[in-house]
């Protein structure tokens, strides 16, 4: 049950294909604390904060539409076993909760990632670049710009959504016919 | 009196000119600007690529499932989807390549835009987009994206792992 909980944070991300083994060059100083400045002007902290947050609400529901297709699914199970897996899962639920949101409120996760970040962030941009960045941030542009992201990068979704679910159902249908 | 109402009025002008909408023309400058609808274009083809192996999956778990069928009959449904996967691959294909496609994505974003910029966050935005430091991060972004959304998975599958461990 524990190794579901592993992969359901490890597929929250999101990501296809294995992990860049790449080794980064140590950034310099000069660039960690012009990214530091970046992330900074982009109030990096408290965005990372809300997406941990917010998956820590999503997660426990996930967790148990995964938990109980397994339980469903699984055959070696008879119809008493089966509601009786199913009432432990929801005992156990809120326990498997605490756990995830244990991980991701972890302040040590933040600064993990923020190392994470200086490191490629350096990799692409110098200190320049990155200060010049930082003060389009911190524009009235900007600061609006970044607040706005979310519910842009929502907006356009469900556009893209619309524009498309029609000519994929239409595809599908094609194909379910021939 | 006069004077008070003048100014509100005037102040209310002020106001509303300071705020007003951008122009169609002005964001579709901005869209020019920051290549979206080579963005556009690019996630259309990706979701036509992604799509076939999604829809290959769904159907062969539906046969797999399947308790009706004995195992010739699963063959012989395994062998039709595979047959019947080049058409609906060509058929999103041209969907997903279709220009019409883009326009009309084109289209609906314009008054996303309008809806929460005003003429000046347009002027601006457009401004930083061209400058040189705003121009190389829309080239970096979105592979920045993609490595960080990688970095934060990795870290969370360690620590993740590692509670597990501990509380084993």
């Amino acid at each position: 049950m524990k190794k579901i909980v592993v992969a359901l944070i490890a597929s929250f991300a999101l990501v296809q294909g294995a992990f860049a083994a790449d080794a980064a060059p140590v950034p310099a100083a000069a660039n960690a604390a012009a990214v530091r400045e970046l992330l900074e002007a982009m109030n990096y902290r408290a965005m990372w904060k809300a997406s941990m947050d917010q998956m820590a609400k999503v997660m426990p529901g996930m967790m148990r539409q995964d938990i109980e297709a397994t339980i469903k699914a699984d055959t070696r199970l008879n119809d008493a076993q089966r509601r009786e897996a199913l009432l432990n899962m929801e005992a156990d639920l809120p326990k498997m909760a605490d756990v995830v949101h244990g991980v991701l409120a972890d302040p040590g996760l933040m600064s993990e990632m923020e190392g994470e970040m200086i490191t490629l962030y350096s990799r692409f941009f110098t200190a320049d670049e990155l200060k010049q960045i930082a003060a389009y941030y911190r524009t009235p542009v900007g600061t609006k710009s970044m607040q706005l992201m979310p519910q842009i990068m929502a907006e356009s979704m469900a556009i893209s959504q619309r524009v498309t679910i029609p000519r994929i159902r239409k595809a599908m249908e094609q194909f379910q016919r021939k | 009196m006069k004077r008070i109402a003048f100014a509100v009025a005037a102040f209310a002008i002020a106001a509303a000119a300071h705020a007003a909408p951008p122009s169609e023309a002005s964001i579709r400058e901005l869209m020019d600007t920051t290549g979206a609808r080579a963005n556009m274009a690019a996630s259309l083809q990706n979701l036509a690529k992604a799509l076939p192996q999604i829809l290959r999956m769904r159907a062969e778990t539906m046969v797999r499932n399947n308790p009706k069928l004995n195992e010739d009959q699963r063959k012989a449904e395994m062998a039709n989807v595979e047959r019947r996967m080049p058409i609906i691959t060509a058929a999103l294909q041209k969907d997903m390549n279709d220009p019409k496609m883009v326009d009309e994505l084109y289209n609906q974003v314009v008054p996303l835009y309008a809806r929460h910029f005003t003429q000046e966050d347009v002027k601006a935005l457009t401004a930083f987009y061209r400058s040189p430091a705003g121009k190389k991060s829309l080239e970096v972004m979105p592979v920045l994206m993609g490595e960080s959304a990688q970095a934060a998975q990795k870290i969370m599958q360690e620590r993740a792992k590692r509670i597990v461990e501990q509380t084993k």
